[in-house]
């Protein structure tokens, strides 16, 4: 006997998804994970800071989402996508805690960005000054890399995130301004050194 | 050999944007979906414990100072209301007792 296929359209949103999820459509699964992988995938990755323990965050969020498909409802005051980034983050901090700061920058994983034309002296640079971006990105408190990871990179609107870190907007702009501060504080102070 | 560049506000934005993210495996999306098979999903019969975590997964926990002061209030309110209640009865309480006792013999 032949399998059902179901015909999923994949213009329909992601509350139309989510009801076929939850009806154990797992054809309607493929499509939010397809949809929205690469962009929880960058999310986990500005936090864990490896590519194997964000994909694994990610895994483990899709497969919460998949067992559990009421967690979200419609009725929700947050977008699907806000409440799942919220998901997402809250698995990075858990797993974040359990490792300890040395594990942590083992784990970092500099990436390289340089153009081919690059001398070695300025990849060395590059990579020296990379090391330190890393380093003190991830010695901030989780609260203003959380507004920088998502206002500067991911680019939320400083409301989406605020939604998705439950404070008012003052209160992520404040935070992302002593992230930034912060940032330049500590680069200004290894390197004075 | 060069020297790094004191930073200044200009140079962090800079180096921020340079920070880059390596793409996520190309199976990603395949693991994710062979994963999902693998657990299955759990008997759609009401779990008690499951259904009381999913409804304070949300819920933020209430500061005890917060839940205190309300205890607080409310059991006032309701010895307030009762209080009365309790002393007028069919039976005398303690208090009508010791107001008798010390009353003049008729």
């Amino acid at each position: 006997m032949q399998p059902r296929r179901v015909e999923i359209d994949n213009s329909e949103t992601d509350p139309e998804l989510l009801a076929r999820i939850q009806a154990g459509e797992r054809a309607a699964f493929r499509v939010l994970v397809d949809r929205h992988n690469y962009q929880f995938y960058r999310v986990a990755y500005r936090f864990m800071n490896h590519q194997t323990e964000a994909e694994d965050v990610l895994q483990d969020a899709f497969v919460k989402l998949w067992e559990r498909p009421n967690m979200w409802q419609p009725g929700y005051n947050s977008s699907f996508t806000t409440w799942f980034c919220r998901v997402i983050i809250n698995l990075c901090l858990d797993r974040r805690k359990r490792r300890s700061p040395l594990a942590l920058a083992k784990t970092m994983e500099m990436t390289e960005f340089m153009d081919d034309h690059a001398t070695h002296e300025e990849i060395m640079i590059q990579r020296e000054r990379e090391t330190f971006l890393e380093s003190h990105i991830a010695a901030l408190p989780d609260r203003q890399r959380t507004a920088l990871n998502l206002c500067f990179y991911e680019g939320f609107s400083n409301q989406q995130a605020a939604e998705i870190m439950r404070l008012n907007v003052k209160a992520v702009q404040s935070l992302l301004m002593r992230a930034k501060t912060n940032l330049k504080m500590q680069l200004q102070k290894t390197m004075g050194e | 050999m060069k020297q790094i560049e004191f930073p200044n506000n200009r140079m962090v934005e800079g180096l921020l944007r340079q920070r880059s993210v390596p793409p996520a495996s190309v199976n990603l999306t395949t693991r994710i979906m062979e994963r999902t098979l693998r657990v299955g999903r759990p008997s759609s019969a009401i779990n008690v414990v499951q259904w009381l975590q999913e409804l304070l997964a949300d819920s933020i926990p209430l500061r005890p100072a917060y839940v205190f002061a309300t205890v607080l209030i409310v059991g006032f309110a309701i010895g307030f209301t009762l209080a009365p209640a309790l002393i007028v009865g069919d039976q005398p309480s303690s208090s009508q007792i010791v107001l008798a006792d010390d009353g003049e013999m008729p």
